[in-house]
């Protein structure tokens, strides 16, 4: 189980994080999720030590500097392309493996559980991303780990490796550990993470079960007329809600997409375009760009019900 | 993690980084070729003219009666790219993360880089007492004073060139830089101590700090003891090596210090 409490960081007179606590439960897949510079990976970085902050992070009731031997309960990627450009891959895990006191046998085991054995004497400077992850993830599993922690894991990544990647994580978490990952999409984890914890300007903005967030959204009608206003008046008359975007389309909420085509007829507006809208996680994370307020359930359109939100 | 368990994890941790990193080859041969062409240089020397009883000291040490020697900079640079691979690479986090304690990561590569040091200070003397040996007709050996006498100096010299090595991890790990950390090597014999020296007042003091800074105290390590020298020489040799070690302590202190206060 991994408990932060507390957690707070200042890069000078910014506050970089500002008393974040969360729980990731043995057996959850959670989710950091927020726009860059949130504070997702610094959480990271403090929850193991390279960051100076106050608070803390514990690993099944143990902070990070106190764990005997850190490499066997926690494994953790926060950065695939920290490799020696001098070292192979087989070199780099073997130092790894040593310092983690793991026998060197169980370097051959990870290579092949990360699908890189073939590239095991090449020098990896020119790895793709998807294999420096894989790599990084191999060092991370040295030590048969509870907790895996990995910082934004799945940006930038090939087809192959995600697919292979969520897998793992969610095989891990289905054996009984406890898995945190960033993300700054939302839709990129919203597949496999149980639990989301929503970060906003270092402050906690919403945490919950990812399905809860996503059932809080609303799903709309895209709609583009020769003349949007015309339109807009009649949606609202007959029921319906009316978010104008900027090219001129309209999205309509409360009305299904017959009903909308429907007052487009009766009012003689010409429809261009009707479609369907589907509830778009991402857009609500950026509009928790809006004041704190915002975030509690039900005062906007991106705001998430089934959430905790978190106030200031 | 205890403070006992996090060294042993971060001296295997380093020893296994340096085994498997292609440049610690490179190092090793080029201390071995220095070494050679050195100790070459001296007997090639010593055929024209006549280079006196130190002749031997200086071929096997490649003449670093100066406080430099070509070695010495090589382990300048082993422990530079020690340093330097964790800052530009993000070894430097990779290794925190596997042992979380900043103070046994610093005492382990420190470890490391002066065995390290040590291993290219012997390759080269090796190298050089196997030229001097196969050399052709050559008059050092016969010149020289005996083993016993020749002990101290030739451990000063490995001595100075573990210095080297700390040193230059340490100026990295505070300069932030390899290159500037091994100039900064070269430079302070060749022209920062010389200009040093030229300040220090002109007094019997003044000589005996002159004495003490790092490339004289260096030179000191590796001279030849004059004919008759007993035990005040070897306590000077002592004390000039005590000045040198605590020179490059104080330059390990500040790293640690500057390394403990930052984020990694």
């Amino acid at each position: 189980m991994i408990e932060a409490l507390a957690l707070s960081k200042r890069h000078g007179s910014r506050p970089a994080l500002d008393d974040v606590s969360f729980t990731v439960p043995d057996g959850v897949l959670a989710a950091l999720v927020g726009p860059a510079g949130a504070g997702k990976s610094t959480v990271l970085r403090l929850a193991v030590g390279l960051d100076r902050g106050s608070g803390a992070v514990l690993f099944d009731g143990e902070p990070y500097s106190r764990l005997p031997r850190p490499a066997h309960a926690v494994g953790v990627v926060l950065d695939p392309r920290a490799l020696h450009p001098g070292r192979t891959a087989r070199g780099h895990l073997r130092s790894l493996a040593a310092g983690a006191g793991v026998p060197r046998r169980r370097v051959d085991e990870v290579l092949e559980q990360a699908g890189v054995t073939g590239a095991r004497r090449s020098r990896p400077q020119h790895f793709r991303r998807g294999a420096a992850l894989r790599l990084a993830v191999a060092g991370a599993l040295l030590g048969h780990p509870r907790t895996l922690l990995l910082d934004d894991p799945l940006t930038d990544l090939d087809d192959d490796s995600r697919a292979w990647l969520l897998d793992l994580l969610r095989v891990h978490a289905d054996g009984g550990g406890s898995v945190l990952i960033t993300a700054s999409r939302a839709a990129d984890v919203l597949a496999v993470a149980d639990e989301l914890v929503v970060l906003r300007r270092g402050r906690l903005a919403a945490r919950g079960p990812a399905s809860d967030l996503v059932a809080g959204l609303k799903a709309g009608v895209l709609v583009r007329a020769s003349d949007p206003g015309l339109l807009a008046g009649a949606i609202l008359r007959w029921g319906g809600d009316v978010e104008p975007c900027d090219d001129g389309a309209l999205v309509v909420t409360g009305l299904d997409m017959a009903a909308v085509g429907e007052v487009a007829r009766a009012e003689g507006v010409a429809v261009h375009e009707l479609s369907r809208r589907t509830a778009d996680l991402d857009a609500a994370l950026l509009s928790l760009e809006l004041p704190e307020t915002e975030l509690l359930p039900g005062a906007n359109p991106g705001a998430v019900p089934g959430a905790s939100a978190v106030p200031a | 993690m205890s403070p006992l368990a996090a060294l042993s994890a971060a001296v295997r941790l380093e020893v296994v980084r340096l085994a498997t990193v292609r440049s610690s080859a490179v190092l090793l041969a080029l201390a071995a070729a220095a070494g050679a062409a050195g100790a070459a240089a001296l007997c090639a020397l010593a055929e024209r003219a006549d280079i006196g009883r130190s002749g031997l000291l200086e071929a096997v040490t490649g003449g670093s009666a100066s406080g430099l020697s070509v070695v010495g900079i090589a382990a300048a640079l082993a422990g530079a790219l020690v340093a330097a691979g964790d800052a530009r690479h993000g070894a430097e986090r990779t290794a925190l993360v596997l042992v979380p304690r900043r103070g046994a990561l610093l005492t382990a590569r420190t470890v490391v880089v002066a065995g390290w040091s040590a291993a290219l200070a012997v390759a080269s003397l090796l190298a050089a007492v196997a030229v001097v040996v196969l050399w052709p007709q050559q008059q050092l050996v016969a010149a020289s004073p005996g083993p016993v006498v020749l002990a101290a100096p030739l451990l000063g010299y490995v001595g100075l060139v573990v210095l080297h090595g700390v040193a230059g991890l340490a100026l990295t790990a505070l300069l932030r830089s390899a290159v500037a950390a091994v100039s900064l090597v070269v430079a302070w014999p060749l022209v920062l101590e010389p200009l040093l020296g030229s300040v220090l007042p002109p007094s019997r003091w003044g000589a005996v700090l002159e004495g003490l800074l790092p490339a004289a105290a260096a030179s000191r390590l590796v001279a030849a003891p004059p004919v008759a020298a007993g035990t005040p020489w070897l306590v000077g040799s002592a004390v000039a090596g005590g000045a040198l070690l605590a020179a490059v302590s104080a330059l390990v202190l500040l790293a640690a210090v500057r390394g403990a206060r930052r984020d990694a």
